[in-house]
């Protein structure tokens, strides 16, 4: 991303207040015993999670489901990024409707198999939904923890970024003296 | 803290804008003894303020940008179609100005780019024209505002670059695994790649704690103050007189003039959207390359009919954006290009432009990464690769931690036709006229960005890369947060806003200085040449100013 694209890419267009009192809640989520859905119900929840599970899938690390993607979504949804909740009614249907045109009989994306999940989700990659999906599953794999996603840090882990935010030189295998020349 | 300023007082001058001009302006006529009050339209956020949150800080909504949902734009390509709302201008809106989130690149131009019209020649259909000051005119005012900024580079690692007085105030940055791949490319196409300098302390300097490393230089604002936004600088030095007052949150809505056509104040917006005059002998419009146009044609009169300024006619004309290209390359071993600073090297071998290429155009080239970590996972893997799923998931950390990325920053030339208007409809959340935005690239400017991805490839590919991919040479851009050449400086008051002292030609007590009075676009990174022209106009109104001339 460079200087000049940054500005197209959006979440939204959260204000810095809104953004807090999302923090708020996720905090406040956080705390409660039980996780509970603010936005979602528990269908929906659901869907959404067996979704996101395979934009970001869990393999030897955990995914979008151990990350807690669902839950950033649902906060998302009800504080700074409520303008998406609409995009969310029609994108669920739109993606059901899909469903029982490629799996007929089917009765839910969490009933199908991943390789089923993976050629719906491929069936849907060009709308603006799964595009709205899709950045929101990587925002709460990689937000801050506060946001209620990113458990335990497990989308730093998946790009190998350590969350240290001051750093010393040297800071890559090329910059170690000795390596200047090395392939 | 000075006492504030009441509203009913004549203070000296009014500085409208606090980012690379306004503070460097506000700092040279308190410093000489003068009440300033400088009107900011965004809030005064501090250090404490500034975190790595990617979600708050990383896109638009970004607290240290303009409001898109409060100051709506419009955008159209070409004055025969109709302007759609969008997203083009972008800015920094709070207490520095776009310097809080820049990358901090603080590059002098070149000699060349203040004459270039009489090195090429004439352009057909373009307003290309030399300036009215030169390289040397400017020289002092570059190295007081390097050294009371604070930029780390290496004086004469470059050879293409113009005379300077004094070397940098601060060593260069420590090396990154870039700074050695694009060493290790450029030379060996036998090119002269030299540390970049940029607005970052690389130690302890003037009070202020050196750069932590940490990775968030572009979108997010410094938490310990080592980068060096007029916010850190210049802003405090000008508190430090005791003779500044920095007002935040405060929406300049209009310049006022009197019968004689003299400016009497400025009438803005308070946090509670409350309207407020602020009296001035004199008025400095600070407020970058598209609100300043905006801001003198919303100050139109019966006097000033055409808009404040602007008997040329030329106000919010000449439009010039960032124009550039991107190329990216995949190492064998770690980079970890997320740590520390973002641009690490830069080349000026193709800043000239030649005709040996069949087009006007130059830029320089620099390597750096750019990306934190939401933003890669956007969008930071080739378009080869997958961008969800199980094969992104299993590659995304080696793209994240083994690439590196190079920009170029090019030639935009002005057009008459690009620029800066009046909304005639959208409104903004004060009722005032939105900016509608108009702009296309000459076609030598997308042969140029042609040209140059190539030459980013080829460095790249001879760093040893094991994969080289761009992001695309020609396309029209609609954006930018570079905003040049609207107010115009020249000699001639029928085709330029200001003289080359950044005085308006029409207005005695007004001062315009910021992008919008570059004449050409040099090859981007206009921050400190926008600060070193405050310098150099706030010296000669502090002469006027004594000697009564204002």
């Amino acid at each position: 991303m460079n200087r000049r694209d940054w500005l197209a890419t959006s979440i939204g267009l959260a204000t810095w207040p809104q953004i807090l009192e999302a923090q708020q809640h996720a905090k406040e989520a956080a705390k409660a015993s039980t996780a509970h859905f603010a936005y979602f119900d528990a269908a929906s929840a659901a869907e959404v999670e067996a979704l996101t599970s395979e934009i970001i899938p869990t393999d030897e690390t955990p995914g979008a489901k151990e990350a807690g993607v669902v839950y950033f979504i649902d906060r998302a949804l009800t504080t700074f990024d409520k303008e998406s909740q609409p995009a969310y009614k029609t994108g669920l249907a739109e993606i059901a409707a899909k469903r029982t045109i490629l799996f007929p009989g089917s009765t839910s994306c969490v009933a199908l198999t991943p390789a089923q999940r993976v050629e719906l989700l491929k069936a849907v990659e060009n709308t603006r939904f799964f595009q709205l999906l899709r950045g929101h599953t990587m925002f709460g794999f990689l937000a801050d923890p506060s946001y209620g996603g990113n458990r335990d840090g497990a989308g730093y882990k998946t790009m190998q970024y350590q969350p240290a935010h001051t750093y010393s030189s040297p800071f890559g295998f090329y910059d170690i003296a000795g390596n200047e020349g090395a392939k | 803290m000075p006492a504030p300023y009441k509203t009913s007082e004549t203070v000296d001058f009014i500085v409208i804008g606090s980012g690379a001009a306004g503070g460097g302006m506000a700092k040279e006529l308190s410093t000489a003894g003068f009440s300033v009050v400088v009107l900011e339209q965004g809030p005064y956020l501090k250090e404490k303020d500034f975190t790595h949150d990617e979600v708050k800080f990383g896109y638009h909504g970004s607290p240290l940008m303009n409001s898109f949902s409060n100051q709506p734009q419009t955008f159209r390509q070409t004055a025969d179609i109709p302007a759609i709302e969008s997203l083009g201008v972008g800015y920094g809106r709070q207490v520095g100005g776009g310097t809080v989130h820049f990358n901090a690149n603080y590059w002098r131009f070149l000699e060349l780019d203040f004459k270039e019209r009489s090195i090429w020649g004439e352009i057909a259909g373009t307003g290309f024209a030399d300036w009215p000051i030169t390289y040397q005119d400017l020289e002092p005012y570059y190295t007081k505002a390097e050294y009371d900024t604070g930029v780390s580079g290496l004086a004469g690692a470059n050879p293409f670059e113009a005379p300077r007085s004094k070397p940098y105030p601060l060593p260069p940055m420590p090396n990154k695994s870039s700074s050695v791949l694009f060493d290790r490319g450029a030379k060996k196409l036998g090119l002269h790649p030299f540390p970049a300098p940029v607005a970052i302390l690389s130690k302890d300097y003037n009070g202020r704690v050196g750069c932590v490393h940490c990775g968030y230089c572009p979108r997010f604002g410094c938490e310990v103050g080592a980068k060096s936004s007029s916010l850190a600088s210049t802003i405090r030095m000008a508190e430090r007189t005791k003779k500044c007052e920095v007002r935040a949150d405060s929406y300049v809505s209009r310049i006022e003039t009197n019968a004689e056509g003299r400016v009497t104040g400025v009438a803005y917006f308070d946090k509670n959207k409350k309207e407020q005059f602020q009296k001035a002998k004199a008025v400095a419009v600070c407020a970058n390359g598209a609100e300043t146009p905006r801001l003198l044609l919303l100050s139109h009169s019966n006097r000033f009919p055409n808009g404040l300024a602007n008997s040329s006619g030329v106000v919010g004309k000449y439009l010039m954006f960032d124009v550039g290209t991107s190329a990216h390359g995949l190492f064998e071993h770690p980079l970890n290009e997320y740590k520390s600073i973002d641009v690490t090297r830069v080349l000026y071998d193709y800043y000239a432009a030649d005709a040996k290429r069949g087009f006007y155009g130059g830029g320089g080239i620099d390597v750096r990464f750019g990306f934190n970590p939401i933003n890669f996972a956007l969008r930071g893997m080739p378009p080869d690769m997958p961008s969800w799923g199980s094969g992104w998931k299993k590659s995304v950390g080696e793209y994240f931690t083994h690439s590196l990325s190079s920009m170029s920053h090019l030639t935009n030339l002005p057009q008459e036709t690009n620029n800066i208007t009046l909304d005639p409809k959208l409104k903004d959340a004060w009722g005032l006229p939105a900016m509608r935005v108009t702009f296309k690239l000459h076609a030598d400017d997308k042969s140029n960005m042609d040209f140059m991805v190539a030459r980013q490839r080829e460095i790249i590919d001879a760093a040893g890369a094991k994969k080289v991919w761009d992001s695309g040479g020609a396309r029209e851009i609609n954006g930018s947060v570079h905003l040049m050449g609207t107010c115009r400086m020249g000699n001639d008051p029928a085709k330029s806003v200001v003289d080359k002292y950044n005085r308006s030609h029409d207005v005695k007590n007004l001062f315009i200085v910021d992008g919008s009075s570059f004449v050409s676009s040099g090859r981007q990174q206009p921050t400190l040449t926008i600060q070193t022209l405050a310098y150099r106009a706030a010296d000669h109104m502090i002469q006027a100013a004594k000697k009564n001339e204002i």
